[in-house]
């Protein structure tokens, strides 16, 4: 119990000392052009079973500011055409308490506080201090078929791609697109993750 | 104040926040249920669920708490996280498998228990404002020892808190495993002094179990923190009749049990000039 209190403390003590995004910030990390000059590798989430859950790859952005700030991209194996692509401030291991500026999320559900619904429908979150992603909007130059799930499956790159453009992200010359390794895990929804015990 | 003054927002409530199924595309063995609850990032809370042959509802969460309290950087090898994540399923009534937490019940009692789940997710993922970097949690004794064994270039693999199954199926998470240099892979509990009654139970039933599944007694090892002295000599004792005891103040002697050929006489592992009473 006294590992517990003390874990406690020390997060409060921490929670203190974060340094947090302000709008400000985060509007001119928003309006200036930034660059990834990296290849996009990805990673594999998995279980404690060992199951894969997801493939990630979160890609540095360089930016004037000098802030820690991320591409970064999330399928879930068992519902490939529901995927997530989030532009990310912050860095806990840098005591900064992330703050997710915008993220994209293909044919997932979202309520904004006016009752305007999307039901596996993409739609992009915005971000404030007050509202954190509360409000969302419908983007129009993401590449997709809107089908759930989509008669063509989903060109990744493109998403990725037109998703760094809207958020004013240069692609550098070291930059290389990698296929996320989807086809390493079979079918969709195949997983134990999807399984109900 | 009556109840038509906030007819709008109830109505909005009814609308934005009410309960659905859908059927999963590819999936139709299972249905996905909208809960009206969002996590603290605005992404929907989800169930998936099913009828099983019984009769009985059954819904998980498809393993997404767990997945996003590690996204918050929680370790989920850390005891503190395991003992928060365990107490909470336990007060919520919920079980988990496999990293997925779910209910089941009939079917009349089905909606109690699906909205007991989605409340208990979100207080599962209240968890994450306790997760911290690991340099401001502070090193625990399995992190020294671990370090500290780490750093000697004659251990081998070193395995943090690994599942070691014994006889019958019986799984035990000592603190780690290490390879000694003759290749054999001795077992490590930490005991610490924060907590030392939890410490010494623990130890105790890790490498009684041990013992009883005929895991050698050279191939276990308690390492205590704090000074010899300061720990209940019955309880050295008596956890020197299911391991060997090392005390961290004294890592050298330690070392030398994992490091050399032969196990030492006495289970204790004390200088010469430290006596510890037979019982007390």
């Amino acid at each position: 119990m006294r590992n517990i209190e003390r874990a406690v403390r020390v997060a409060a003590d921490a929670a203190v000392e974060y340094r947090r995004l302000t709008n400000s910030e985060a509007k001119q990390l928003l309006e200036q052009w930034k660059f990834i000059n990296e290849p996009v590798e990805w990673g594999v989430t998995r279980a404690r079973n060992d199951r894969p859950i997801e493939v990630r790859a979160k890609v540095p952005v360089w930016n004037q500011s000098r802030e820690r700030l991320y591409l970064d991209a999330r399928i879930n194996v068992d519902r490939p055409w529901q995927s997530h692509w989030v532009l990310t401030w912050g860095d806990k291991h840098h005591h900064e308490r992330s703050a997710t500026i915008r993220r994209l999320d293909m044919r997932d559900d979202h309520a904004n506080p006016d009752g305007q619904v999307w039901g596996r429908e993409t739609h992009k979150h915005l971000w404030t201090v007050e509202d954190n992603n509360s409000w969302a909007y419908t983007p129009d130059a993401i590449p997709h078929d809107p089908a759930v799930p989509p008669v063509t499956p989903d060109d990744y790159r493109a998403i990725f791609e037109a998703f760094a453009n809207e958020v004013r992200i240069f692609l550098g010359e070291e930059y290389v697109w990698n296929d996320p390794p989807l086809a390493d895990f079979g079918v969709p929804g195949g997983t134990t993750m999807w399984e109900v015990p | 104040m009556n109840c038509d003054d906030i007819s709008s927002v109830l109505a909005a409530m009814a609308s934005a926040y009410r309960w659905q199924c859908r059927t999963v595309p590819e999936r139709p063995d299972v249905v996905e249920v909208s809960t009206g609850r969002t996590w603290f990032d605005g992404e929907p809370v989800r169930l998936l669920a099913r009828v099983d042959e019984s009769a009985a509802i059954v819904a998980s969460d498809g393993g997404q708490a767990m997945l996003r309290l590690r996204d918050a950087g929680f370790d989920v090898e850390d005891p503190i996280f395991t003992a928060l994540w365990e107490e909470s399923l336990r007060i919520y009534g919920l079980s988990e498998l496999d990293d997925r937490v779910f209910v089941q019940a009939d079917l009349s009692r089905g909606a109690h228990a699906l909205s007991r789940l989605a409340d208990g997710l979100l207080a599962l993922d209240a968890l994450r404002v306790l997760a911290v970097p690991p340099q401001d949690r502070g090193l625990s004794l399995a992190d020294e020892v671990e370090d500290y064994l780490r750093s000697r270039p004659q251990m081998g693999l070193i395995r943090k808190s690994p599942p070691v199954t014994l006889r019958r199926g019986l799984v035990i998470r000592p603190s780690m495993t290490v390879e000694t240099p003759s290749g054999e892979e001795v077992l490590v509990q930490a005991g610490s002094t924060s907590s030392r009654t939890q410490a010494f139970d623990h130890a105790f039933a890790t490498f009684g179990l041990a013992a009883r599944a005929d895991i050698p007694m050279a191939h276990r090892l308690t390492v205590l923190g704090g000074k010899v002295n300061s720990w209940a000599p019955g309880r050295v004792r008596a956890l020197g009749d299911v391991s060997f005891v090392g005390f961290w103040e004294h890592r050298d002697l330690i070392v030398r049990f994992l490091e050399e050929a032969g196990t030492p006489d006495d289970p204790v592992l004390i200088p010469a000039n430290i006596h510890l009473p037979l019982w007390g």
